[in-house]
């Protein structure tokens, strides 16, 4: 219904692309949040904490302050550059800043890497759940919720997308409480488990993991300050309807991500102390979640399991289609100075269906798993994206090639750091950070933008 | 060159060039304090807020908690007590930081 809504309603590319700005904190809250948090948090996050503990917790211990550090960030500086240049996408705002051609292509490149391994994270974990749930194959599964997802995605884009988002979000935050309540009941409570952990793995209750803590303190500050680099959490802020939304956003985006998140300790903290007592088996980190839900042998629990699990999915999913989407329809077009060609809705329709095909096939071939998986899309968006849009908005000094420089260079350290700790050797240097401290050092020192360029501006 | 870039071009490739050092070389307590001051430092308004006395006193309080908790983790602490100290941070902090964000929102267009 809200897909056909979606397509009656949606005549325009700011309905599809930024739901016609008119949401209000709530909307945006609750959607941010489903959008954001995904099958890393139901399937990855509590076999996690199964097997290193809470030094797992490192990767959310940011969430109650992420809503509050992206609205003072980047939020702020976003609304305030869109009141004078409204763009439809992150590429198109870093264009209004930086003037098109490089900045735009170079970003839309990017995103485009970054959400096409976030979107296959989505996919592989429908297909874990698929195989070690449900009687069919998890492809087959997977190709159900994503057809289900484009049937709006496609159609309205965030105009019934953004709704839609906001109800994941809800349904998302009610049966992750739920379902910790209830795991944590099956392992005879908060205390008992922790209890047990204690006596039989005391190293899962070790916030250093052992002395591995460093790495996961990386990981920390990359989820951190990575909120203010992945273009689905800031896209957000190109539909709000007004500045003034943005004083209850962290308040709203806070509470549903850590009631979300309480699947996480929950999940992980139930399953782990099962597991130390041989109450509860599963062959690896992806496969403990559905073991414990198997336990609970409750088909109504499952299938609020699976109702969340696939809101998540589903959320996620919508919103990194319709960015890929805008980047092949507005800003690649754009970026190749083809920008003041209409752009027509089909197009913008069948770059969505082009994505899910492409992030399939992805998820299909990649041998990682869903953390790791998740990790790479996440350091890379947050290499390219974090300096230009925590410095680059709010300092009009930053010159063109300034901004290009660490659009480039973010990335290449990515990648090199990447290439460099498959074959083993600096292993210490987290590549998200490093790459976006680079780009930060690339960003101010190069020459600062001369008066010509701050008056085009 | 205003003064204010000026600072910027020593203060940001410092504080860059600094977190690359810490992750590589630097206890994990290093790092985690390092970790906070970086997320202190975006968390600097660029807009005015509504009182600047009471936004500064916020931000400030807000920071202590941060590293206080940060400090507790990184400081050997573990079993049921890390837990504790871990997820009640979390909890204080989700609490605080929302609230003292929308304490201090300025009104009308400060922008």
């Amino acid at each position: 219904m809200l897909a056909i809504w979606g397509w009656k309603t949606g005549k325009g590319l700011e309905s599809f692309f930024v739901a016609s700005r008119r949401a209000g904190p709530i909307l945006a809250g609750l959607a941010g949040s489903a959008a954001g948090l995904s099958a890393f948090v139901f399937v990855g996050g509590p076999g996690l904490f199964a097997t290193v503990g809470i030094a797992s917790l490192w990767l959310i211990a940011s969430a109650p302050l992420t809503g509050t550090l992206q609205c003072l960030a980047v939020g702020e500086p976003i609304l305030r550059h869109i009141r004078s240049r409204p763009a439809l996408t992150i590429p198109g705002l870093i264009a209004a800043r930086w003037g098109e051609g490089w900045p735009r292509g170079i970003s839309a490149s990017i995103l485009l890497l970054g959400s096409l391994a976030t979107l296959a994270v989505q996919i592989k974990a429908l297909a874990i759940l698929g195989n070690t749930l449900l009687p069919f194959p998890g492809w087959a599964l997977a190709a159900g919720v994503i057809t289900l997802t484009l049937a709006y995605a496609a159609t309205g884009g965030m105009q019934p997308g953004l709704p839609i988002e906001a109800l994941q979000g809800l349904i998302m935050s009610i049966i992750a409480l739920l379902l910790s309540a209830i795991a944590l009941t099956r392992a005879e409570g908060l205390a008992s488990a922790t209890t047990i952990l204690g006596e039989l793995r005391p190293e899962l209750l070790d916030p250093m993991a052992s002395g591995h803590g460093g790495s996961y303190l990386s990981l920390f500050l990359l989820f951190a300050v990575g909120t203010c680099a992945q273009p689905h959490y800031l896209q957000k802020f190109l539909m709000l309807k007004d500045r003034k939304s943005l004083r209850l956003l962290p308040a709203v985006s806070t509470a549903a991500l850590l009631t979300i998140l309480s699947i996480w300790v929950g999940f992980g903290l139930a399953g782990g102390a099962l597991a130390a007592r041989g109450a509860l088996h599963f062959e690896n980190a992806d496969a403990l979640a559905p073991a414990l839900l198997r336990s609970l042998e409750n088909p109504a629990l499952l299938i609020a399991a699976l109702i969340a699990i696939l809101a998540a999915v589903m959320s996620t999913s919508a919103t990194l289609l319709n960015l890929v989407a805008a980047a092949f329809s507005i800003d690649f077009p754009a970026a190749f100075g083809r920008g003041s060609a209409p752009v027509k809705l089909t197009q913008a329709r069948l770059a969505t269906l082009f994505a899910a095909a492409v992030a399939g096939s992805l998820a299909l071939a990649s041998g990682k798993g869903v953390i790791r998986l998740g990790i790479l899309g996440w350091g890379l968006l947050t290499a390219g994206f974090l300096p230009v849009m925590v410095l680059g908005m709010r300092r009009s000094e930053i010159s063109r090639k300034a901004a290009i420089a660490a659009l480039l260079g973010g990335p290449s350290v990515y990648f090199l750091l990447e290439i460099c700790q498959s074959r083993g050797f600096l292993l210490k240097s987290e590549p998200g950070l490093s790459g976006a401290a680079i780009g930060f050092i690339l960003l101010t020192l190069w020459k600062p933008a001369g008066p010509e360029e701050k008056a085009e501006e | 060159m205003r003064p204010e870039h000026r600072l910027l071009r020593i203060l940001v490739p410092a504080m860059a060039f600094g977190w690359l050092l810490v992750q590589t070389w630097a206890p994990p307590r290093a790092a985690g304090i390092a970790a906070c001051i970086i997320l202190f430092t975006l968390m600097i308004p660029s807009s005015p807020r509504k009182h600047p006395g009471r936004a500064l006193a916020g931000w400030i309080f807000l920071f202590a908690i941060l590293l206080i908790w940060m400090v507790l983790l990184t400081s050997g602490l573990q079993g049921r007590t890390a837990f504790a100290v871990f997820v009640g941070g979390i909890l204080l902090m989700g609490l605080a930081f929302p609230l003292i964000y929308a304490l201090s929102f300025p009104d009308g267009d400060q922008s």
